[in-house]
């Protein structure tokens, strides 16, 4: 098969879920309480005591900022409380294993794998085809069929595309198009649904390539009759690797002509152990899937997010039913209202009914996550999901900031948006722990809010020389630091064995593009279903405009502090102190927005051997 | 799965295999005996839905006779009652 930049990593293998402990669990529980009480002293301690009456607005400003991101701290707490990881069981074989019969004859069970593809290399199609038809399963007569799921009509009418088609008759699988592409990839799946007939399918996208026994591994759950899916974790094995600084730093000088192998070998001798740019687009998503997703198995409340999944078929059918006779019983309460005569609301009821379709998935940018909402919110059925802490699929990631902030743009706007027309917290059927796991991922999305007043004020102080709060005194210290030191005892439990300090960084660095999804969202903006290149490196000056706030702070940042040093020296700056925090507080922002920057001027390494691979 | 042959759908004459419905169209309304069905699943329900969609594009109305009270209480729990008519 042609080689792609992933073929070096083919030999990467996953990481393994780390293992429970109820121990590491009870600890968690007792420092999140005890961060949680130390939050509400400190807030308290902030709001009654501590506002600088000399600059109210921005004492006011930095506590709201504060105190909306404790509710973070909060729902994180509940979030990682307790783990239940759902019992493996062996494969099933028949119909009756996973639903009654009532009375029809009992058959082998039927599997579908969707490949979802719109415009991907379909050499890069080819990859996951060829895998997924590795896929064991222990019973020959359990069909499993694989279907392509064309989005982009590459059947061989257009010249100008690949033909995509052609690959799937080679590989001997299934090929299924679309002649428009309404509701994107959930209606590609409708579209998908409507043409097959799996008691059970599996959804991968053009680059996921599932390893042998992901159905092995993952089919046994549905004997629960109540699962609805199955999400497996999405591992990214085409992350940049760690780079040495001696490369770093020569690759730097072999730009300016002065590449020079002794230096290179006394920087290794000196700081051998330091590396960087290791997963330089904070790609990889063990913290979402091991952290967040799996412990939301407690609630019931782990959402699916589409590649690497396992499906009911009968649990979306009956979320579109339902919704479609919702639909249709909404429309006929409009025109009741209207008080027409029966023969215009037979025409209208005729018309409506015709133009309302079955819905599988909901036609949405974040098909995945509002699909799983509605089916958790079955109070017919009480669906369970399960999140399989195993990684049974390989997939590719983002290979350039603009792909990146593009698909993370997806995420943050498509969640908003269900925030503001279908929110969670208001919706009925869902438990109380799932409203606070779904209101968590939502409200993660507002963190721009927050960040950007810890962006600006130290920015605020070195130019206003306005303190926030009366003094940096040991009141101030005595409140913020035990919240503070408790605060990161009880996340890196809730974290044991994730490395967290890439999504720290990210987190931060992102409040630019999170802030335009917000308000793009707020003025009412059509969600964009932009499809993630996987494939291609794009230009770097693209990644320009995405890294423009952040060097517009850090230059900012910088002159404050120069400015605040002059007035130092002149001896007549007002708070030595708060310039002392100020600065030390810039300065972790400065590391935070820097790795956006590093990231938007990254290129693939040349030479692989000269960096680290994982 | 339930499978309906929509090419048929206004002439279905004869017997019909056992995973398709017989139906006979008189006066402008198709009926669809459901004799033989015990039990419809969702998927089978979105197909119904679809063969009445198809139907009243043509005009046709369509009704189901002979549904035993499983499935109608399974229409009924899906909000379909006034959907698909049965009898």
């Amino acid at each position: 098969m042609e080689p792609f930049y992933f073929s070096k990593f083919e030999s990467r293998r996953p990481y393994k879920p780390i293992p429970d402990n109820k121990y590491r669990t009870l600890l968690f529980q007792f420092t999140g309480i005890v961060s949680i009480a130390l939050g509400f002293a400190y807030l308290n301690w902030r709001w009654r005591h501590s506002l600088n009456p000399d600059a109210m607005w921005f004492a006011i400003l930095l506590a709201s900022a504060e105190t909306l991101s404790f509710l973070s701290t909060i729902l994180v707490v509940i979030n990682f409380w307790s783990n239940k990881d759902a019992e493996k069981t062996p494969p099933l074989h028949f119909l009756s294993e996973i639903e009654e019969t009532f009375g029809r004859p009992d058959r082998p069970v039927k599997i579908d794998v969707f490949i979802a593809t719109y415009n991907e290399d379909v050499e890069l199609v080819r990859y996951s085809i060829v895998d997924a038809k590795k896929l064991n399963y222990p019973f020959a007569d359990v069909k499993i069929k694989i279907y392509i799921l064309d989005d982009g009509r590459r059947d061989g009418r257009d010249s100008a595309k690949q033909n995509m088609k052609k690959v799937a008759e080679e590989e001997g699988v299934g090929y299924l198009i679309r002649e428009h592409n309404e509701g994107y990839k959930a209606g590609n799946l409708k579209n998908a649904l409507e043409n097959t007939e799996g008691d059970l399918f599996a959804i991968l996208d053009a680059d996921t390539r599932p390893f042998p026994n992901f159905l092995v591994n993952t089919i046994g759950y549905f004997r629960k009759r109540d699962v609805a899916w199955v999400q497996t974790p999405q591992w990214f094995y085409d992350t940049t690797p760690a780079q040495k600084l001696s490369y770093v730093i020569n690759n730097k000088l072999k730009n300016l002509g002065a590449e020079n192998k002794v230096i290179a070998n006394v920087i290794d001798f000196l700081f051998g152990k330091i590396t960087f740019n290791e997963d330089i687009f904070g790609n990889d998503p063990r913290l979402f899937y091991e952290a967040i997703l799996r412990k939301r198995n407690f609630y019931n409340a782990a959402f699916c997010c589409g590649a690497g999944s396992i499906h009911r078929r009968e649990a979306v059918m009956s979320l579109a039913i339902r919704d479609f006779a919702l639909q249709i019983k909404k429309l006929e309460a409009y025109l009741a209202g209207k008080k027409r005569n029966k023969t215009e609301i037979k025409n209208e009821r005729k018309a409506l009914l015709l133009k309302q379709e079955i819905i599988p998935f909901k036609f949405h940018a974040s098909e995945d996550i509002y699909t799983s909402m509605m089916l958790h919110g079955d109070t017919l059925n009480r669906w369970q999901s399960i999140q399989h802490p195993d990684v049974e699929c390989r997939m590719l990631s983002t290979q350039d900031l603009d792909s990146w902030i593009k698909q993370h743009e997806r995420y943050a706007a498509g969640s908003l948006d269900i925030a503001f027309k279908d929110n969670p917290v208001f919706m009925k059927g869902l438990s109380l722990g799932q409203k606070i796991c779904y209101f968590n991922t939502i409200w993660s999305y507002f963190a721009p809010v927050w960040l950007l007043v810890f962006l600006l004020s130290p920015m605020i102080f070195f130019f206003t020389l306005s303190l926030p709060i009366k003094a940096y005194s040991f009141d101030f210290f005595k409140y913020f630091l035990p919240f503070q030191i408790m605060n990161t005892i009880t996340i890196t439990l809730g974290c044991w064995g994730i490395q967290t300090k890439r999504g720290d960084q990210y987190y931060v660095s992102s409040f630019w593009f999170m802030l335009m999804a917000l308000f793009s969202v707020i003025k009412g903006e059509k969600v964009k279903f932009n499809v993630t290149p996987k494939d291609k490196v794009l230009a770097l000056n693209k990644n320009f405009k995405h890294i423009l706030p952040h060097l517009v702070i850090i230059a900012l940042s910088l002159c404050g502090i120069v400015y605040n040093l002059i007035i130092i020296s002149m001896g007549s700056h007002p708070s030595v102190s708060g310039f002392a925090a100020n600065t030390f507080w810039c300065l972790l922002n400065m590391i935070d927005l820097s790795v956006m920057i590093r990231a938007a001027y990254w290129t693939p390494d040349s030479t692989l051997e000269q960096s680290i691979s994982k | 799965m339930l499978k309906i042959r929509y090419t048929e759908l206004f002439h279905l004459t004869g017997d019909r295999p056992l995973d398709e419905l017989a139906g006979v169209c008189i006066d402008g309304i198709h009926y669809y005996d459901f004799k033989s069905l015990i039990f419809l699943t969702n998927t089978d329900l979105a197909s119904l839905i679809d063969l009445i969609k198809c139907s009243l594009e043509h005009g046709v109305e369509v009704r189901f006779v002979n549904v035993n009270d499983g499935i109608k209480r399974k229409i009924i729990a899906m909000g379909l009652d006034r959907i698909l008519s049965c009898d």
